[in-house]
């Protein structure tokens, strides 16, 4: 039917639940996308995702916490891309883009991915490696009802947009990462910009 | 078995919301089904829907809002009113169904397009008509009979995995796969004026209110799959000029004595009209929102509130005039003197992008005098340092 180009990321977070994992050990630094590394701080399962150009780490199974990497987002790509997902229904980066701009840009890649109740918040300054990046909050919920929160880590860097997200269940999921996740944000590393030391 | 397939095709309140109704008499108030019927089962999953958006997240809680729905619907419904249930359902979509059993779903999107009393009245009615002349019941029946059980339950189904706005709202999309016939929609039209009519409004807001929803509609037609209820509902020009013939008559025979009720309207919304205009902006359907925006206009052009996200509109949208136009909006929201102290923010943003450093440090430092407690504030602290301020 015709809706089903509507089809979830809640749907392709489901199908990752039967897909099969890679391990990724806590304690080496792992690239995750266009010069971004991170250290991991526990063992992670990378899920594949079909179609979906993110690189994706969950503990408990993807729709119950997913930590995503988007990097190297060029202008006139979505941050989310995922099968199903027409892209002339999503919102894509562009050069030039203030801050305010991309937190809106997830917002409402996410609106379209049947995520409701989307509100951003606590947009703020924060260090992505040694890129000056920045911080966001998310709350929302997903069509079947489960109230959700996230947090973004962000910088633009050579053009480019990269963004670290965790989301998770409100209740017990994400509380329970949150201090993994600071120290995985806090343990980005990225190449000097060119022209520096 | 072909029972309980009946009953699981009506756990979807809007289908069962749309009947034919040949050969069932009107509901009259108190009224429930005998419990070896087959609509003994439309109302039991009916009853189960309902449990379900009772708990939904999607659901507003506001006593002050829902006891001011529940009013509007309850000054049409009359003798009807104890058999209905109101539930606003967040959800930034013009929509609003009845249920066989009596529950009503009204979503915020619609509340936000309303541009007074008469026009929630108009929808409410048009809806209770179609539970009161039960075209729920015939519309099952017809549907079991010609398509068969299992495909129904088939479709039901495939709605499973429609997401666009939520399995609450996945039900009611699935109306689009049985829409009311032009017979059901010409008798719930004059029903439903006629109760709005009784209750003391205007009548001729109701054609006023589909007219504006095909405006809507039309200006971004590629994205008219949005449109639940006109999917339902499918509008015609002939059921538009009927609507008016009948409502002109109804205007001439009351003597200047029917009420319209926008003050009253706006005063009961104006909490939650930021928040609804926020999230008709985040659908990203830009076009559809200007048209929201500019028919709400037509009847508050002074509302700085509107003006601000009518610039919201333009700086998100960022096609090659919107800067430009996103000031234009902004700048007349501060003039018109109720915008939100983010209208700075917005111009800010715009002018900080338009390399116009001195007016975005004015404005950006104008958004942080009045919001000292935003939680962007170093955010925008941090745009201040680029824009060569100090730190």
């Amino acid at each position: 039917m015709r809706y089903a180009r509507f089809a979830t990321l809640a749907a392709l977070l489901a199908a990752a639940g039967c897909a099969n994992y890679s391990s990724v050990g806590a304690n080496a630094p792992v690239q995750v996308g266009d010069n971004v590394s991170v250290l991991p701080q526990i063992q992670w399962g990378q899920a594949p995702f079909p179609g979906f150009a993110g690189t994706l780490w969950t503990e408990d199974g993807a729709a119950l916490d997913s930590l995503m990497f988007f990097t190297g987002i060029k202008p006139g790509e979505p941050l989310i891309n995922a099968n199903g997902v027409s892209k002339d229904e999503l919102r894509t980066y562009q050069a030039g883009m203030l801050p305010n701009d991309v937190m809106d840009l997830l917002a409402t890649n996410f609106s379209k991915l049947s995520f409701q109740q989307i509100r951003t918040s606590n947009l703020r300054p924060a260090p992505f490696g040694s890129a000056t990046g920045f911080r966001f909050d998310l709350t929302f919920s997903t069509k079947d009802g489960l109230n959700m929160r996230g947090t973004a880590l962000a910088a633009q860097r050579g053009g480019k947009l990269d963004m670290i997200l965790f989301i998770a269940p409100d209740e017990y999921y994400f509380g329970h990462y949150a201090d993994t996740v600071e120290k995985i944000f806090a343990s980005v590393q990225v190449p000097p910009p060119s022209g520096s030391g | 078995m072909i029972r309980r397939l009946a009953a699981l095709a009506c756990a979807l309140p809007l289908l069962c919301a749309q009947a034919i109704a040949d050969d069932v008499a009107p509901v009259t108030p108190g009224y429930r089904p005998a419990v070896d019927t087959d609509e003994a089962g439309l109302w039991m999953m009916s009853d189960q829907a309902e449990a379900t958006m009772k708990s939904s997240p999607l659901l507003v809680k506001d006593p002050g809002l829902n006891a001011y729905v529940k009013g509007v619907a309850c000054k049409i419904a009359s003798e009807y009113c104890a058999d209905m249930r109101i539930y606003i359902l967040d959800i930034p979509y013009f929509n609003a169904a009845m249920a066989p059993n009596g529950s009503m779903q009204v979503w915020t999107g619609l509340l936000l397009r309303v541009h007074n009393e008469a026009q929630l009245a108009c929808i409410l009615g048009h809806e209770m008509s179609h539970y009161m002349l039960r075209h729920t019941v015939a519309e099952w029946r017809r549907a079991r009979d010609t398509t068969g059980a299992m495909a129904v339950v088939a479709i039901l189904t495939a709605g499973a995995g429609v997401g666009i706005v939520g399995s609450l709202a996945n039900l009611v999309a699935l109306n689009s796969l049985l829409s009311y016939s032009r017979d059901e929609e010409r008798a719930a039209d004059a029903n439903g004026q006629d109760l709005v009519y009784k209750a003391g409004y205007d009548p001729s807001q109701c054609a006023a209110l589909w007219r504006a929803q095909m405006t809507e509609e039309n200006a971004e037609p590629e994205h008219a799959d949005t449109f639940q209820f006109l999917k339902s509902h499918p509008a015609s020009q002939e059921r538009l000029d009927t609507m008016q013939q009948r409502a002109a008559q109804m205007v001439a025979a009351a003597n200047g004595r029917l009420q319209v009720g926008a003050d009253i309207l706006h005063a009961a919304t104006a909490p939650f009209r930021g928040e609804w205009l926020r999230e008709e902006i985040a659908r990203s359907h830009f076009a559809q929102s200007l048209a929201v925006i500019q028919n709400l206009q037509a009847d508050e052009p002074n509302s700085g509130l509107l003006q601000f996200y009518l610039g919201e509109v333009y700086r998100e949208r960022n096609a090659p005039d919107d800067p430009a136009r996103a000031l234009t909006a902004y700048r007349a929201a501060v003039a018109d003197g109720n915008a939100p102290p983010e209208v700075y923010r917005g111009l800010g943003l715009t002018e900080m992008k338009s390399g116009d450093k001195t007016d975005a440090s004015t404005d950006f430092r104008h958004y942080l005098a009045l919001a000292p407690a935003a939680d962007d504030h170093a955010m925008i602290q941090y745009y201040l340092t680029q824009l060569g301020e100090p730190a």
